[in-house]
């Protein structure tokens, strides 16, 4: 069982109030608040043991190196991976850049086709046009049905086409569709099509094990799970990245320099040219304790109930359509809807005021919304730390928003 | 906070000047890609003032209030003065608006400026 009321002491920005209001914050899926730890970690990192990592052999740059590797350490353990595959990025945006530059560019021929889903968010989609629009690659998308799930028919067909790579989200960030990634793995993996997972939104809470789901490449991102921002991890198997190029050439990525030649460092260091965000990683190595201490399991199952009761709180009041599949089950801790008569953006203003912080616009995925045939959505996304009553008072703004915008 | 100011609510519930105008020789439609807000402005121009001028479209309360807000302003003005209108005037007419919804007021006049200049 999870104890909210504790949870919630650990993160220090909840206790604030927004327009004389308690915080109520149902934007996680933009970014999560980080925890106190997380916070303490990252300025004992500058205070106590600032230092460059794996060059000076003096006592601080040793104590930075050893928590900078230990922290890779971590977050392998966390999806169940070797940390030689763990690539530290600044977000998953760019880690999903670096295998479209790095591993597209030598691996998909003009002519090739790349599958990707109709439930893309801008990060799954544009480096993947970008390099369809660079060597001439087709992109197909895998169609969703009503509820927002994919149609497994459709992807079957798609992949008989033997498409170059599958790169597919964990979660949606608008339906919140869980997709079924053991099912699709296993389909791809028929064909021998190589899959990309964006799991972004979802490995801290659903979780990842890159031994049980067998996908090719996993990216992810630290603010989305507790950590700072500026920090993100690409994973792929150790057999891929041997043979990846490095996007980036510096320091730290090279074994041996002459003026006219240069010869390769090991994996993963040979894809962390220069200094890198160490503050930004010993911070998500803490980030991963915490989640780890709270449980994935009991992360799941309370935002999960969670998720159930805003999506049954919601759908009482006149006019809400929530996108996406209908049981909780089925989806991540995220709701977005529509609310008839009402702009999503007046519907976050008048939130606002009421110290709710949700999210409204097309969240980074326009072409579905034009799918959808809705300009934008509101979408409230949870975390472990919130409750059922701040639910209330978000429902209580809703019909605020009612009372003084509906027609 | 803007959005509960009565007058913006009224223009909104009942905004003034919506309609194609007849005859119009000068019209702009624009959308904002970020919330999806669409407005076209129709208007008749004669010896350089606006003589007429109606909208259209579809958007959240700021955009649409602000359209028909500003459709009232510009009724009869010299387009030199409608060149000169910024973002001071736009305030003056609705109010401070939080910096994420600064977009919402300004693409009226974004559209009135791209149907005459």
């Amino acid at each position: 069982m999870l104890d909210v009321r504790e949870i919630r002491q650990d993160f220090p920005i909840l206790k604030q109030k927004i327009h004389g209001k308690p915080l109520v914050y149902f934007d996680n899926a933009a970014t999560s608040q980080k925890p106190q730890v997380v916070i303490d970690t990252i300025s004992e990192y500058y205070q106590v043991y600032n230092a460059n990592i794996h060059r000076g052999i003096h006592y601080l740059a040793e104590q930075a190196t050893e928590a900078y590797e230990n922290a890779r350490q971590k977050v392998a353990d966390f999806i169940n991976a070797d940390k030689s595959e763990i690539i530290f990025t600044r977000n998953a945006t760019e880690a999903i850049n670096l295998v479209a530059l790095s591993w597209g560019r030598d691996n998909i021929k003009p002519g090739d086709t790349i599958v990707l889903t109709e439930l893309e968010h801008h990060a799954n989609i544009i480096p993947w046009l970008m390099l369809s629009k660079e060597i001439g690659c087709q992109i197909n998308y895998v169609r969703i049905d009503e509820e927002g799930k994919l149609d497994l028919v459709h992807l079957n067909e798609l992949l008989k086409k033997n498409p170059k790579l599958l790169a597919l989200t964990h979660v949606s960030n608008v339906m919140g569709t869980i997709t079924p990634l053991p099912r699709i793995v296993q389909l791809a993996q028929e064909k021998g099509v190589p899959v990309l997972v964006d799991t972004a939104q979802a490995v801290s809470h659903l979780g990842f094990n890159v031994q049980k789901i067998k996908v090719d490449f996993l990216a992810f991102t630290g603010h989305k799970m507790l950590g700072p921002t500026g920090i993100g991890v690409l994973w792929a198997k150790k057999e891929i990245l041997e043979n990846m190029r490095p996007l980036l050439g510096g320091g730290e990525m090279i074994n041996e320099v002459s003026w006219d030649e240069y010869t390769l460092n090991k994996i993963p260091w040979r894809f962390e040219a220069g200094t890198p965000n160490i503050a930004g990683v010993v911070g998500l190595g803490r980030a991963v304790d915490y989640l780890n201490d709270v449980g994935l399991y009991t992360i799941r199952e309370y935002e999960k109930e969670l998720t159930d009761y805003a999506m049954q709180m919601l759908l009482e009041v006149e006019g809400i359509s929530i996108l996406g599949p209908k049981l909780a089950e089925e989806r991540g801790a995220l709701a977005a809807f529509t609310l008839d008569g009402i702009h999503p953006h007046d519907l976050a203003t008048v939130l606002d005021a009421e110290g709710v912080a949700i999210r409204s616009g097309h969240h980074c995925a326009m072409p579905l919304h034009q799918k959808l045939g809705i300009p934008a959505s509101a979408r409230a996304s949870f975390c472990f730390y919130n409750t059922k009553d701040e639910v209330s008072v978000m429902i209580k703004g809703i019909r605020k928003a009612i009372g003084i915008l509906g027609k | 906070m803007n959005i509960y100011k009565q007058q913006i609510l009224d223009h909104y519930r009942n905004p003034r000047n919506y309609r194609k105008i007849a005859d119009y020789n000068a019209s702009a439609r624009l959308t904002n890609t970020t919330c999806g807000d669409e407005i076209e402005m129709y208007l008749r121009v004669k010896d350089g003032k606006v003589e007429d001028i109606g909208f259209q479209g579809s958007g959240c309360a700021l955009s649409i209030a602000c359209s028909s807000m500003l459709t009232e302003l510009v009724q009869g003005l010299p387009l030199a003065r409608v060149e000169l209108l910024g973002e001071k005037e736009i305030e003056e007419m609705v109010g401070q608006v939080n910096p994420g919804r600064k977009k919402c007021v300004m693409l009226p006049l974004e559209v009135l400026k791209a149907a005459v200049i």
